[in-house]
């Protein structure tokens, strides 16, 4: 049997998709009996025969209102590419997916199938820990060439979108809703960055908004895209969870960051740690893995020969003795500036005043940051 | 039949002395009182006619006429009663007129001749003697606020017959006698002390700059962390009211009714802590009678508003003017009036929503949450408020080594010195504090060596500062510069005033 992939076709699928009726399987499988898109919105009440009377009427009642050729017509208007599983550009990675897709939604571009990609995910409420790290290795993974993807939510994952973009590095978000909406709405400027230096991905039709089950199925595909996921924050009961069960069950490595026992916020990157998962000790190193694991797959033996490790060396900061001591009691933790002051001048007379010029100085050169009132972190 | 007298009404908070003119004809008998009256000072003829009978006083059946000028200003409460009183005896010559002419009279009539305390006596006394008025009777209940003012007569009288004989005879025993403010000052001091502040050495420190250039302020930290405690011991570090500010306060209070006899002047820095359910009007000032608000009434003090983003945001929003300005304007439709407010504003407010960010261990709210709540104080009130510091959480370890640290008095001398410093360099101008220098004189007042510029350069992009906060730095810098007496304005100062932009 001969599946036309005609302009019909593609109106007829996205159609359908647009009606969230149906599951990825259950198109599939419809169409398998009715020979094509076009032939299931054709099939009239037999349709009854393979779906609930419930899902009938309701594609019965779309049917009878929607122009297809006109719903098609809007993706044009929004620049949206429309890959069917059958086209070519068709990600090889989601057509291993069992639940793969019918089509998917993408703005501006697809990840580069020769180029190696990491998925960096974690908490939407970060800790200043988590968004410091996330900086730290999202710069060097990307300074590599290395294509980052992450879901583009609040927290670790926009920091990661934002931080790659920075370093020039490729950037793709997978969403969980239509690819024209940018939710949550105050990282416009990621998404717009994102569709100009990278992809917005969705297997989602536009306008649709995101539907809280809609998520952990978009996780799927994040970690279907990568080689390799990250997990620099988690809580143990979390939606990153689901990315990492996803990309287990789909054969990816998984790394976590260690953090402290007592925060929570490390507590499931701990405990992936227990189970088994790789343990990030610096970014350098994390390349390092990556590259073994990925040195096997032949395609992308070009990326890895033009790879060259152009490590430059961190410019040498100086310090002067207060600032060392003052340096020496500062965390990745916020910590306000009378804990510090207690904890300096236990081991060196310091004013109060001295202090802040102290910390003001570290400030401008770039090891430590301000946050909110006087709280202080390592960069 | 016709008489003057001198007597004082308030409108907003400027006073003024008006001349109660009283008329008696041969005509029918009645009494009509004009010059823009609100209805208690109409009804004072009721009041006049009784207490008059019942002080043993028969009015003849004349017509009276009553006008009390400048006739185009409203005129309200009750203290024309007693001149009115007065004007009509003087009216049918049983007063000679040259003992009216240096006599300022104020009271309410009671039925039975008594005379009732009235608010605002300090003020429209004040007036009076800003225009050449020597003597003055006042009811016998406010003469402590009066007792003040120097180089004048007064009268404190009990009831009308009392005001009579004040008058005409010289009674020592009514003179109210002159105190000074001097004497009272020096009883003032107040029990809170910074020194019973438990570390919180940035906040300490904070509350000094902030007193010393008058910089507003606001304290941001968990509940629980003595946000409270450091506002409120504010006022002990500022110098105190000098006389002219002490009988600008105290117009302020006696106006509101707010002096009583254990407050007869406002001698302390007023501290006022609205709760943040407060009305607009409340603070503000305005109503029917137009009465100064929360922010008049900490004018020279401390206006210190806990759980800041709480107040609703016509209240927050409304602050501008004032801060800006130092008084604010209250329009009706009949007039416009002006309060003075010039006041130092603190504020107290939790980081987040549960308070305890950014300690991601404990604070559970979202990214938006933090914001949302953050922003309920607008861009342009943060634009006023040059100092935000943190108060953390006091550890277990300070609280149990617990060492006094400096106290209040060793401050307030810091405080005087750097006053003396900003109130040489700004002779001859409009300001007084750093904190009120404006942009376009930024380069007259707070110059930079080239050492100080660069660095400022080098912060301005590494720590992304932005042209508002750029200058919060500098007149924060130039006031730390002035508590260690230092002439120009260096690195040192520069860095630690970043460290509270916020």
């Amino acid at each position: 049997m001969t599946i036309s992939t005609d302009e019909k076709e593609r109106q007829a699928l996205y159609f359908l998709m647009s009606t969230e009726l149906f599951s990825n399987n259950t198109l599939r499988k419809l169409r398998n009996t009715y020979g094509s898109y076009e032939q299931i919105c054709k099939a009239g009440t037999d349709l009854k025969k393979h779906i609930k009377e419930n899902a009938f009427d309701k594609l019965a009642y779309a049917l009878e209102r929607t122009d297809r050729e006109y719903l098609y017509s809007r993706l044009k208007k929004h620049s949206t590419g429309f890959y069917m599983f059958e086209d070519d550009m068709y990600p090889k990675r989601f057509r291993e997916l069992h639940d793969a897709p019918c089509a998917i939604l993408v703005k501006g571009r697809l990840p580069s199938e020769t180029i190696p990609s990491v998925a960096v995910i974690g908490a939407r409420k970060c800790s200043n820990f988590g968004s410091s790290m996330t900086e730290e290795y999202v710069s060097v993974i990307s300074g590599s060439g290395i294509q980052v993807i992450s879901g583009m939510a609040m927290g670790i994952d926009s920091i990661a979108g934002t931080c790659a973009l920075k370093n020039d590095g490729p950037s793709f978000a997978v969403l969980g809703n239509g690819p024209d909406i940018c939710y949550p709405a105050h990282n416009r400027p990621l998404y717009d960055e994102l569709v100009k230096k990278g992809g917005i991905i969705s297997e989602y039709t536009l306008g649709s908004s995101g539907v809280s089950w809609h998520f952990p199925q978009r996780n799927r595909l994040i970690s279907a895209l990568c080689d390799a996921v990250i997990v620099i924050e988690a809580k143990e009961k979390s939606g990153t969870m689901i990315t990492v069960d996803a990309a287990l069950e789909q054969g990816k490595d998984v790394y976590a960051l260690p953090g402290r026992s007592c925060d929570l916020l490390s507590r499931g990157c701990n405990m992936l740690i227990k189970q088994g998962a790789g343990i990030l000790i610096s970014p350098e190193e994390f390349i390092c893995d990556l590259f073994t694991q990925i040195s096997h797959k032949c395609e992308y033996d070009d990326f890895i020969k033009s790879f060259s490790k152009k490590s430059e060396p961190k410019p040498s900061i100086e310090l002067t003795e207060k600032e060392k001591v003052v340096f020496k009691n500062l965390d990745h933790l916020p910590k306000g500036v009378d804990e510090i002051l207690s904890m300096v001048s236990a081991k060196e007379k310091i004013s109060i005043a001295d202090l802040l010029i102290t910390l003001n100085s570290l400030a401008i050169k770039g090891l430590v940051t301000n946050i909110s009132g006087t709280y202080f972190a390592i960069k | 039949m016709y008489s003057t007298v001198y007597s004082g009404g308030i409108c907003g908070i400027r006073c003024f002395l008006a001349k109660v003119e009283v008329d008696m004809a041969k005509s029918l008998p009645s009494f009509d009182m004009v010059g823009k009256l609100s209805k208690e000072v109409t009804e004072a003829k009721e009041r006049i006619k009784v207490a008059l009978k019942n002080s043993g006083i028969d009015l003849k059946p004349t017509h009276i006429t009553v006008n009390i000028s400048p006739a185009d200003i409203p005129k309200r409460g009750t203290a024309f009663d007693l001149p009115i009183a007065i004007g009509i005896l003087a009216a049918q010559g049983f007063i000679h007129e040259s003992l009216l002419t240096d006599t300022c009279i104020v009271g309410e009539l009671g039925l039975d001749g008594s005379v009732c305390p009235v608010k605002g006596v300090l003020p429209i006394m004040l007036e009076a003697k800003k225009q050449g008025i020597k003597n003055f009777i006042i009811p016998y209940d406010n003469r402590q606020e009066a007792s003040y003012i120097r180089d004048v007569t007064i009268f404190g009288v009990k009831d009308f017959c009392d005001a009579l004989a004040a008058l005409t005879s010289d009674d020592a025993s009514m003179k109210v006698e002159n105190k000074s403010l001097k004497a009272l000052s020096e009883t003032s001091d107040t029990d809170l002390d910074f020194s019973d502040v438990i570390g919180q050495d940035s906040c300490k420190r904070a509350a000094l700059i902030a007193a010393a250039g008058f910089h507003h302020m606001i304290i941001s930290g968990p509940p629980g962390s003595g946000k409270t405690m450091i506002a409120s011991r504010m006022p002990s570090i500022m110098p105190a009211l000098t006389d002219e500010e002490c009988m600008e306060v105290s117009s302020i209070y006696s106006i509101a009714g707010k002096l009583s006899s254990q407050k007869p002047v406002m001698i302390r820095r007023p501290f006022q802590s609205p709760h943040h359910s407060t009305t607009l009007t409340a603070l503000t000032g305005g109503g029917k009678d137009i009465r100064p608000g929360m922010i008049s009434l900490s004018h020279k003090g401390i206006l210190f508003m806990d759980e800041m983003p709480e107040f609703s945001k016509e209240c927050i929003e409304a602050l501008r003017e004032p801060l800006e300005n130092r008084s604010i304007q209250i329009s009706r439709f009949h007039d416009t009036y002006e309060y003075p407010a010039d006041f130092l504003l603190i504020g107290a407010a939790n980081p987040c929503p549960c308070g305890f960010y950014p300690d991601r261990n404990r604070c559970e709210c979202t990214e938006s949450e933090i914001h949302r709540y953050q922003s309920r104080l607008s861009g342009p009130i943060k634009d006023r408020i040059d100092l935000i510091v943190t108060a953390n959480k006091v550890d277990m370890n300070s609280l149990m080594q617990y060492q006094k640290g400096i106290d209040s008095k060793t401050m307030r001398s810091q405080v005087k010195e750097a006053h003396k410093l900003q109130l040489n360099r700004y002779k001859g101008t409009e300001y007084r504090f750093n904190s009120q220098v404006s942009a376009k004189d930024m380069k007259r007042f707070f110059k930079l060596g080239k050492e100080e510029l660069e660095y400022m350069e080098k912060a301005y992009s590494a720590l992304d500062l932005s042209a508002r906060s750029y200058h919060k730095v500098l007149k924060v810098a130039r006031t730390i510069a002035d508590l260690e007496k230092s002439d120009m304005i260096r690195t040192t100062h520069l860095a630690e005033a970043m460290c509270y932009r916020g």
